[in-house]
């Protein structure tokens, strides 16, 4: 097992490694003007540093006037380091911009990933055991629906109807007007109201595929033969349920809840940046927009590590859940 | 009961009849038969049928264009010009001559310090006050130069110039009748006192600063210097005649309102020729502004009008209406105008309304949906061709070959896809790409990123097909390799790929309504579905043009369900264990 572990986790740094080549690559085949306009840009906004400055800390940081290998060696080992350079679009070191702003992501994220498993595995099983039933045709709709529903369609579907036409939920934001002026219970209730709309968001575009998932394996769950063993030994329809197929049916979901936890600190770009949370995502979508290089780059690798991540954590999890993985 | 009446029926039958043959359906069949058994699958292919007919077709019926903007004529007040009482100096510099801001501002200072010369860069300019806001700037340039010294004049030319003697004697009388100018062969001559010295020198023309506003009769009529200069002595001095380039003019001037009326005496007849005010009226647009026009409006200004008629081109009376603000008046007037059909709510002619540019908005749906679904198949094909060769490749050699090509598509599947292409998309918007480029590019991206999970599909089905029997066959055939993977291999994939394909033509959809919703995908003017709803990133828009982002956003919905639910019947049917 640990064997596997260190394989697994060699195999990984190795193609982060490349991933973070490729992603410097990209950076680097930006058109100069595009760099120096953007480094300008920041300079001639009030408090920032001065355009030299600007050019000089990403040189330094990203080895421009070196070759793109050199460059790239230069800036691995800055990184390792943790030096991802300053901000251009927060004026702040990289790191401590994303420490400020990623656990808004992770609450966001945490809370519409606990609501998605509460909703989609059930389903998930009750379509399985009426398979081709009515209820089994809805729960099947409902999860491509949610699947094919665009986020910032039903995002601002969302807003029009329950900010706009309602009035319950502000249109953008995480704290109210008044925040300030509230006792800590109604800090908290404001906070949380505040998050309503984009959790609904995306937990209703992220069902489906759990949805789908589950109700996949159950079918194969349900259809073989130690399922048919036990109701042949007439246990109840409850315990053959219950015990029997549900537990089997966890292998294959608890290994791809495990792979996705990682990615709950990746943010959702497209729901944070249309309700304005100031999340990793609307943050880094932010920096990409504006040309805030040193951002995007931190960003990208981060991406591709919890990537990674998730892979290496599912694979584990599949060998410690199922006992069969582990022999082979 | 039914199964003794079959097993009656075959016991009494001996022959193999028609009757008696078991029906078998080709695998084909058998798929299609459990496709179209669910009703999930036949309302995807409805769907996309009909989608790809509102697209393709529609775009045929429409009788509007993608791009076609609509108008409409409508009659609203709106400035037509503007009248105020003109406080600041007016400059008129004479020809071939310039007058820098810079002195201008020298200038200002010397009239409120009462001085009546001012150094600009290193330029010595004098000022000869010729009336009530009214100054001649003027350079002397020294002609000759006079010092007395204890009672005895001395008279020392300038470098370059000649002094005659009958300069001498004019200048003598000038001082004599103690007068500062005397003329001589047609020019003016100057005579600055200063201490012991006496300076004599031609004074060169600059400007004519005054509050005065000109304005010509006649649209062809050029208001030069001279005359500007003589006309406003006249006013000054009140003479109403006055002669200047070679012509006469008379002028009538109104004191009450300081302005006046200028006439060119021209064969005993009095032509208009220029009315000067200290009000200066301006059209809004560069329209000529007759002088009658201008009159009226001074007339209406000085009887504390709030309206008048005034007849135009065609000699029909138009009513202006005088809005006053401060010293500032503007005339406003009801004109037909040509407006965009902005946001037009859904009618007969336009049955989903009108977008922000003025455009239909089911004609936009039709050419977006064009764009979206072409987008969807072309990177599709171009996933389907990297992930089939290299996950077929790597499937059917395995060993190094297969850890080689696996590891690089992990790299590929690890690129975070989505924040590449915005930054890609912002980094285009700064080189300013053109949009039918952008498409392309945008396409290619989608395309080079997307393939990770086609190849690791394909190869996991090779890896399993390439041990079976019928690959020993082709291999003791003796069928060459490449064959033998993209003939006998890969078609035992389709059924995957076209699932998988299918899943993926609905996420692609959604990644392009992605980025173009944020403006970094497809770019106006070409629509796509994703672009439309943008509209909404305007709160207004959003909240009061429902039918600007709802159907586009429903467009979306239903195709990419549509897709989903066709990928998941096709999954279904070719699973064989799916059992219906």
């Amino acid at each position: 097992m640990r064997k596997f572990i260190i394989k697994r986790l060699a195999i990984s740094v190795v193609i982060l490694f490349f991933v973070a080549l490729i992603v410097y690559t990209i950076m680097r085949c930006m058109p100069a003007s595009f760099v120096e306009k953007m480094a300008r840009e920041k300079a001639s906004l009030p408090g920032g540093k001065s355009y030299r400055e600007w050019l000089e800390q990403l040189e330094a940081a990203y080895g421009l006037n070196k070759s793109i290998p050199a460059g790239f060696i230069h800036w691995l080992g800055q990184a390792i380091r943790g030096n991802f350079g300053d901000s251009w679009a927060f004026n702040v070191p990289v790191t401590e911009k994303f420490s400020e702003v990623i656990w808004d992501s992770f609450t966001l994220g945490a809370i519409s990933f606990i609501f998605e498993i509460l909703i989609a595995v059930p389903l998930g099983i009750l379509a399985a055991r009426k398979q081709y039933s009515r209820t089994d045709y809805a729960v099947t709709v409902f999860g491509l629906i949610g699947i094919s529903l665009p986020s910032f369609f039903f995002a601002t579907l969302l807003k029009y109807v329950f900010s706009i036409k309602l009035g319950w939920f502000d249109l953008f934001g995480m704290i109210g007007r008044m925040y300030e002026h509230l006792s800590p219970f109604g800090k908290f209730l404001d906070r949380a109201n505040h998050l309503v709309l984009p959790i609904v968001t995306l937990t209703i575009v992220n069902i489906g595929a759990l949805m789908r998932y589950t109700r996949t394996n159950m079918l194969e769950v349900l259809n073989s033969d130690y399922i048919r063993t036990a109701r042949a030994k007439g246990l109840s329809e409850r315990r053959v349920i219950n015990y029997h197929a549900f537990r089997n049916t966890l292998i294959p979901i608890v290994t791809i809840i495990g792979g996705t936890l990682p990615g709950l600190f990746s943010g959702a770009m497209i729901t944070e940046t249309l309700f304005q949370i100031e999340g990793i995502g609307y943050t880094a979508y932010q920096a990409m927009t504006t040309g805030d290089i040193p951002f995007s780059m931190f960003y990208l690798v981060f991406l591709a590590m919890l990537t990674l991540l998730g892979n290496l954590i599912a694979d584990i999890l599949y060998a410690v859940v199922d006992p069969r993985v582990r022999i082979n | 009961m039914a199964n003794k009446d079959k097993n009656r029926h075959i016991s009494t039958s001996t022959a193999l009849d028609d009757e008696q043959r078991v029906k078998v359906l080709s695998p084909g069949m058998l798929v299609a038969k459990r496709f179209f058994r669910n009703r999930l699958a036949v309302a995807g292919i409805i769907i996309l049928i009909s989608m790809f007919l509102f697209s393709f077709v529609g775009g045929l019926l429409t009788p509007y264009d993608e791009t076609q903007v609509f108008k409409f004529y409508d009659i609203i007040e709106k400035d037509y010009a503007g009248a105020a009482v003109n406080t600041e100096f007016q400059y008129y510099e004479a020809e071939g001559e310039t007058f820098p801001a810079v002195a201008k501002a020298q200038l200002i200072l010397a009239i409120n310090n009462g001085e009546d010369s001012f150094v600009s860069k290193d330029v010595n300019y004098s000022l000869i006050n010729e009336g009530k806001d009214f100054y001649r700037i003027v350079q002397y340039q020294e002609v000759a130069r006079i010092v007395t010294k204890k009672g005895i004049s001395k008279l020392t030319p300038a470098e370059g110039e000649t002094f005659t003697s009958e300069m001498e004697s004019l200048y003598l009388k000038a001082v004599e009748e103690g007068q500062d100018t005397f003329e001589y062969d047609g020019t003016v001559y100057h005579i600055l006192q200063n201490g012991s010295t006496t300076v004599i020198a031609k004074a060169k023309e600059i400007s004519i600063v005054s509050k005065m506003m000109f304005s010509a009769y006649s649209q062809d009529t050029v208001i030069d210097y001279n005359f500007r200069y003589a006309a406003e002595k006249a006013m000054n001095t009140g003479e109403s005649r006055f002669e200047v380039n070679g012509s006469e003019y008379e002028m009538d001037l109104d004191v009450e309102d300081n302005s006046a009326v200028f006439y060119l005496l021209k064969d005993g007849q009095k032509i208009e020729y220029a009315l000067a005010s200290n009000m200066s009226i301006n059209a809004v647009d560069k329209d000529f502004l007759s002088i009658e026009f201008k009159a009226a409006v001074l007339n209406a200004i000085d009887n504390g009008d709030t309206s008048f008629v005034f007849p135009d081109k065609d000699g029909t009376e138009v009513e202006y209406r005088l809005v006053r603000k401060n010293n500032q008046y503007t005339i406003r007037k009801y004109t037909e105008t040509e407006l965009i059909n902005v946001y037009e709510s859904p009618s007969k002619k336009h049955l989903l309304g009108t977008d922000g540019n003025g455009m239909d908005i089911l004609t936009r749906l039709m050419y977006g949906g064009r764009i979206s679904l072409m987008i969807g198949f072309l990177v599709v094909i171009i996933e389907l061709i990297i992930g089939v060769i290299l996950g077929g490749v790597a499937g059917y050699f395995g060993g190094w070959v297969d850890n080689l090509i696996m590891r690089f598509v992990d790299i590929i599947y690890c690129i975070p896809s989505l924040p590449l292409y915005i930054i890609i998309g912002s980094v285009m918007d700064f080189l300013r790409i053109d949009p039918k480029i952008r498409i392309f590019i945008l396409m290619i991206i989608l395309g080079l990123l997307g393939w990770p999970s086609i190849a690791r599909m394909v190869r996991g089905q090779i890896l399993s097909l390439r041990e079976q029997e019928f690959m020993t066959a082709t291999e003791a055939l003796g069928i060459s390799v490449r064959r033998r993977i993209f003939k006998h291999l890969v078609p035992n994939v389709i059924p995957q790929l076209t699932v998988i394909a299918t899943m993926d033509l609905g996420s692609i959809i959604l990644t392009e309504a992605t980025l173009s919703f944020f403006g970094l995908g497809v770019k106006f003017p070409y629509a796509s579905w994703g672009n439309i709803i943008n509209a909404v990133n305007n709160i207004y828009v959003m909240t009061n043009y429902w039918f600007v982002w709802i159907p586009a956003g429903l467009l979306i919905l239903i195709t990419v369900l549509g897709f989903n639910f066709v990928g998941d019947g096709l999954r279904d049917a070719f699973d064989p264990k799916m059992k219906r």
